[in-house]
This record gives structure tokens, C-alpha cells and sequence, in this order.
């Protein structure tokens, strides 16, 4: 069963954005569509990149629509960053998403849970959203422009 | 910040038997594995709608869409404000690239590097179209059709315009090269037939066919040197 396969890696990549419990509820609901809805994958790597996006998407809404409390640390999601990444640049990153999940779009929010949080690179940015890499670029632009936005109002 | 992403890790760990896993993948899968994944609680199947709920929905639908339709004959856009260059001769293409806060032209391969972003400026003498795209050092096009096609800009004969979106430098580096083509916009009172004219023509480009549209202006601009 796919839930078996790809639950446990969805629910490690869900805590990275959201508390466990809000990250539990998440893959139970993106599982449970998948299921509803009857979905055929041509492999299990396409499948996941649809759990994948589904997770950071639903995780993204979760925290616009219950503000930052999702956002916080809690014991089971600290344990869960990667270990091979840097944890400076790591808690960085998790410093400035909460700073800017709020004034990101929805698109420009995954795009810097992507890129800024996981590591993706454009290309697979792109298979996981089902957009070109142009458009990935657009957005990644876009986001780059808001960073360096609030980048410039903390030296002020 | 490791090379690999979280995605192609947890790709890995779910394709891969666990004894090829390289040190990264194999602690993410630890951590997986120490993860207690709930059971999934499927919901019971829903009773199907009725006959009269089934025509109700169809209908909202029928009337959200003929709401939208009416309003997108409506609606206009509002004309840009255009810049007041007046071409005196031929289809002009400059390149330009930004570092930070800086913008430059680019005179010279080689001073490009990651995260520089490139753009275009084009200035025509008639009304035209203009299509860009990246080919790798071989010149073939690492763009698809539809990207190609998305990325149409249409241009007033003698006003400066310039493609919505730059291309930032981030893939690592394969010798790219940026490509733009000008053509002279097609008067063909059919517009359904010039779309398909189109797409045609970026067919044959993308497949390197080399088939040249009369009055067309291929340009090419070698952005970074292949290692």
C-alpha cells in the first residue's frame, strides 16, 4: 500500500513545516484524497512528488489560515531537520519563513520551502510542482526580490 | 547545506533497497523509522448525489460559467504607458545582466556567474514578435515548446519592449546560450491560424530543423563559457 511506502517520508517532510500533530492531520488528508480520488501513478517516485507537493501546500494554507502557532518548534520537529544540513543555515531559513510565510503567495511560499528549506534543486522544484523551470525561475525571482526587501528594512 | 535535497533523499530511501543508501539517505531513513506513523483512517464511501442534486450542481456550474464569460468580454485592460524610442533602421537586440543592484550590458562572455539574472531589450522597425529560449553549448534547446510559447512578446513597431521575465543563471553551467528570434508580426486575419503557424515554427526550432522564417532575426548571445 502507497501509505505504507510514502507516509513515514511524508510525515518527516510535513514536520519540517508545521507542528506534528498539524503534520499528521496533513498526510491523513493528502493520503486520504489520493485514495477518494483513485489517482494511478506511472512510478513510485511520481507519486511521491504529488505527496510532496500536496504536503508543503496544505502545510502552507495551515499556517496562513492559523497564523504562526503552527510554526512552532515543538520537541518531535526539532528532531526531525536533517542532519547533513547545515543547522545554522538551517534554523536561518526556518527564522525567515516564519518572518515571511505571511507575505509570499502560495506559489512563492512552496518555492521557498523548496529551495530554502529543502534544498531542491530548480529542476526538481519543477517535476515536484508540475511547472516549468522558467516559471520556478519567475518565482524564484520573485521571492529573492522579497528577501532582499526585508533584508534591506532590518539595516534600516 | 548538503548537496542532496530532502525530495531526491526521500526518493531515494523509497526506491532503493536500504543497503545502497548512501550516510545522509541512511540517517533520514533512521529518522523515518523512528517516526511512528499513524494507521490511515479512511472515511466511509459517500452515498452518490441524487438525480435533482447532481442537475442543481450542474447548473451553478453552467451559470458560474457564463458569469465569468460575460465578464471577461467586458473587461479591459488598461493601455501601458510606452516608452517613446523611435527605431531608425533594422530590429535591435541588447542583452543585459543584473548582479545585485547593478545592471550592465553584456559586451563579453565569461563575466557571468550564478545568480546573475539576464534580460532583453528589443526595439523593432514594425510591429513583430519575439520568442527567447536557452540552448546549452551544442546549441540544443533546453526549453520546450510550451515554455517557448509562454514567453511570447508581441512589440510596436519603433517601442522599446522587453520579455516579462529575466533568466537567472542557477543550473550549473552547460556553455548556455541565449537565443532570441524577431519575426515581423504575421497579418493573418484568421487568429487561429497564426497560433497554429506558431507553434509549427517553434517546433522546427526547438528540433533544431533550422528552418528560417522569411524576415526573421535570429540572434544568439554565448552567456557563459562551457567548463
Amino acid at each position: 500500500m502507497l501509505y505504507a511506502k510514502l507516509g513515514g517520508p511524508a510525515l518527516a517532510k510535513t514536520i519540517n513545516l508545521v507542528s506534528r500533530s498539524v503534520a499528521e492531520e496533513i498526510v491523513q488528508d493528502v493520503f486520504t484524497k489520493m485514495w477518494q480520488t483513485k489517482m494511478v501513478f506511472p512510478d513510485l517516485k511520481r507519486a511521491y512528488a504529488w505527496v510532496y507537493k500536496c504536503c508543503t501546500n496544505s502545510a502552507i494554507d495551515s499556517i496562513r489560515n492559523h497564523g504562526n502557532s503552527h510554526l512552532e518548534l515543538d520537541e518531535a520537529r526539532s528532531e526531525s531537520i536533517p542532519e547533513s544540513i547545515d543547522l545554522e543555515v538551517n534554523a536561518h531559513a526556518h527564522e525567515l519563513w516564519k518572518k515571511m510565510v505571511h507575505s509570499f503567495d502560495a506559489d512563492e511560499a512552496a518555492v521557498f520551502v523548496y529551495r530554502n528549506l529543502e534544498g531542491l534543486t530548480q529542476d526538481e522544484v519543477a517535476e515536484v510542482m508540475q511547472i516549468s523551470r522558467r516559471t520556478v525561475n519567475r518565482l524564484q525571482e520573485k521571492v529573492d526580490e522579497k528577501l532582499e526587501k526585508l533584508r534591506r528594512q532590518q539595516n534600516v | 547545506m548538503s548537496d542532496q535535497s530532502l525530495f531526491s533523499k526521500h526518493v531515494r530511501i523509497i526506491t532503493e533497497d536500504p543497503s545502497v543508501l548512501n550516510e545522509a539517505e541512511r540517517t533520514e531513513w533512521n529518522k523515518i523509522n523512528s517516526l511512528e506513523l499513524p494507521p490511515l483512517r479512511l472515511p466511509k464511501k459517500q452515498e452518490s448525489l441524487s438525480f435533482w442534486a447532481k442537475l442543481k450542481e450542474q447548473w451553478y456550474f453552467g451559470l458560474s460559467a457564463l458569469t465569468i464569460a460575460s465578464l471577461a468580454l467586458v473587461l479591459v485592460v488598461p493601455r501601458q504607458a510606452q516608452d517613446g524610442y523611435t527605431a531608425k533602421g533594422s530590429t535591435r537586440i541588447s542583452v543585459y545582466w543584473q548582479r545585485g543592484d547593478t545592471i550592465s550590458p553584456l559586451t563579453e562572455t565569461g563575466v557571468l556567474q550564478d545568480g546573475d539574472k539576464v534580460g532583453v531589450k528589443i526595439i523593432a522597425d514594425q510591429d513583430s514578435v519575439a520568442y527567447w529560449t536557452i540552448a546549452d553549448k551544442d546549441f540544443k534547446v533546453l526549453d520546450d515548446v510550451n515554455d517557448i510559447e509562454s514567453g511570447k512578446l508581441e512589440i510596436k513597431a519603433g517601442i522599446s519592449a522587453g520579455f516579462d521575465s529575466s533568466f537567472q543563471l542557477t543550473a550549473p553551467n552547460q556553455g548556455e546560450h541565449l537565443i532570441v528570434i524577431v519575426c515581423p508580426n504575421p497579418k493573418i486575419e484568421n487568429s487561429g491560424r497564426q497560433l497554429v503557424l506558431d507553434r509549427e515554427f517553434l517546433n522546427d526550432v526547438v528540433q533544431g530543423k533550422n528552418k528560417k522564417a522569411q524576415d526573421c532575426v535570429y540572434a544568439g548571445f554565448r552567456l557563459r563559457k562551457a567548463p
